[in-house]
């Protein structure tokens, strides 16, 4: 890259402004965190081998790991605020290797269930909760390049790990995968927090965007306090927003978990299936990117509204596909709306309650994702037992989208902040 | 601001509810899939949730 281009991006971004090392190391520990999620889909065989158990018993410790992080994302967000995203994170770390080094050495599926399922489950929560607030509190202007940076991370971490994880399988065995894993991941993070700081006044610099015009108050510490979390609590724009959350993540779970039997169920073949999945992958981070910065720029609420109505109504395509280049050319029409869809919600929450750490609210937030993932998941299965097809999962998923829409237009106006707190 | 967030509040019952409506629809549905097969093939086992889904559906 020629100097004078990384000057001019050093110019307009000040890419020494200690928040993008935040990013980075955020994006960091979102990929490590991530490999409690996708290693499943390549341990199931192997693990079945060991042991003799089933699918369906191998399945029931993701879900029950499904399950613990959905329950426990609002706790992860009440410590965060309280003791803060680091030392949170810490304690998941600890999670994150015992979790990894017992499920490796794990005998019997009940030590299974309790390692990945509870141990793991919960780490990864207070991996995916405390963290994004914490990003976020690092910026005051730029937001949203900021996020969309780090919500990147979510789309290629796992195109990277699925990938190292199924290599090393193959060489070392799952068990010893799940101990290399677990040792290097937590000396990752590890090394990580050792540079992070929970927010620009615990680094005593000024958040990223800063201008000398800006209300000096500001620059103190906010510290999380109940009273105004219980402000936050008062707003139906809170509500709201777990509810948007959960109908979003019904409406795209139905899919991620059915689009590839439906394609095969239509006579494709498996290799070209799986590039469905693929290729909403690669149309979520362009999404993942630009979403969160539009919304910082134009306002949140537009953009959420439209990544949903496009989720929605992409999904319909599926009614009528039958060819490969039907089934693609759905992946990019949901992949875009789909990966826009989540990533704002941090840019909302700023521009609703502000600088307040956000730590609970976004953990609550997460609750209806997880809750929703969970049963979005299980619904195409049951479907495709008793009718012999996926019409009605797609209805149902479509529909979740559409109300959840429908919710997206109740929200307040984003144009200023919705609570007013107390000094 | 309210003291109570009605709106707020009231969506996420409606969401309660049409998720257990749904959640009860379906299990049901399954419910009778699966008590029909075993039919079919002389099994007459009784299983309690699924006696229990059918029973609290009113479509089934």
């Amino acid at each position: 890259m020629p100097t004078s281009l990384i000057k001019k991006i050093d110019e307009k971004y000040h890419l020494r402004h200690f928040a993008w090392v935040i990013v980075i190391i955020a994006s960091i520990i979102q990929m490590v965190g991530s490999t409690i999620r996708n290693v499943f889909g390549v341990m199931v065989d192997p693990m079945s081998e060991t042991f003799g158990w089933s699918q369906g018993q191998i399945g029931l410790g993701y879900a029950i790991a499904a399950l613990c992080t959905a329950l426990f994302s609002p706790v992860s967000g009440i410590i965060g605020d309280l003791i803060g995203a680091r030392k949170t994170m810490a304690i998941g770390t600890v999670l994150f290797l015992v979790g990894m080094v017992w499920t490796a050495t794990a005998s019997s599926i009940i030590e299974f269930y309790i390692a990945y399922g509870v141990v793991l489950g919960i780490a990864q929560s207070i991996y995916l909760v405390p963290i994004v607030p914490a990003v976020v509190s690092w910026f005051k202007r730029g937001t949203g390049i900021g996020t969309g940076a780090m919500m990147v991370a979510w789309s290629i971490g796992p195109a990277l790990s699925i990938q190292a994880l199924a290599i090393c399988f193959e060489y070392f065995g799952w068990q010893n995968t799940f101990l290399i894993f677990g040792i290097f991941g937590s000396i990752i993070i590890a090394v990580c927090l050792l540079f992070f700081y929970d927010s620009p006044e615990k680094k005593s610099t000024l958040p990223y965007g800063w201008m000398s015009t800006d209300n000096k108050s500001e620059i103190k510490g906010i510290l999380w306090n109940s009273k105004s979390q219980k402000l936050i609590f008062k707003t139906d724009s809170f509500w709201h927003l777990v509810n948007i959350h959960f109908w979003g993540c019904v409406g795209h779970a139905v899919i991620l978990v059915a689009v590839i039997p439906m394609a095969v169920n239509q006579g494709i073949s498996l290799v070209a299936a799986s590039g469905v999945l693929s290729i909403i992958a690669i149309a979520s981070i362009f999404s993942r990117f630009t979403a969160p910065i539009i919304g910082d720029k134009y306002g949140s609420k537009p953009i959420i509204f439209i990544s949903f109505l496009g989720q929605g109504l992409s999904v319909l395509l599926l009614l009528n596909a039958s060819t490969i280049f039907d089934f693609y050319l759905f992946a990019i029409l949901f992949g875009l709306p789909y990966g826009g869809e989540g990533t704002v919600v941090p840019i909302i929450n700023k521009q609703y309650y502000g600088r307040f750490p956000m730590g609970t609210t976004y953990g609550w937030q997460l609750f209806g994702a997880g809750i929703g993932m969970a049963i979005g998941g299980v619904i195409p299965g049951i479907v495709f037992d008793i009718t012999g097809g996926y019409v009605f999962a797609i209805w149902v998923s479509a529909l979740s989208s559409l109300w959840g829409a429908l919710i997206v237009l109740m929200l307040s106006s984003t144009k200023e902040m919705i609570v007013e707190y107390s000094t | 601001m309210g003291e109570i967030p009605y709106k707020g509040l009231g969506m996420v019952i409606i969401t309660v509810l049409v998720s257990l409506a749904l959640l009860i629809y379906i299990g049901a549905d399954y419910s009778e899939s699966r008590i029909k097969n075993r039919v079919s093939h002389g099994n007459s086992t009784d299983v309690w949730w699924e006696r229990s889904f059918i029973l609290v559906c009113p479509l089934h």
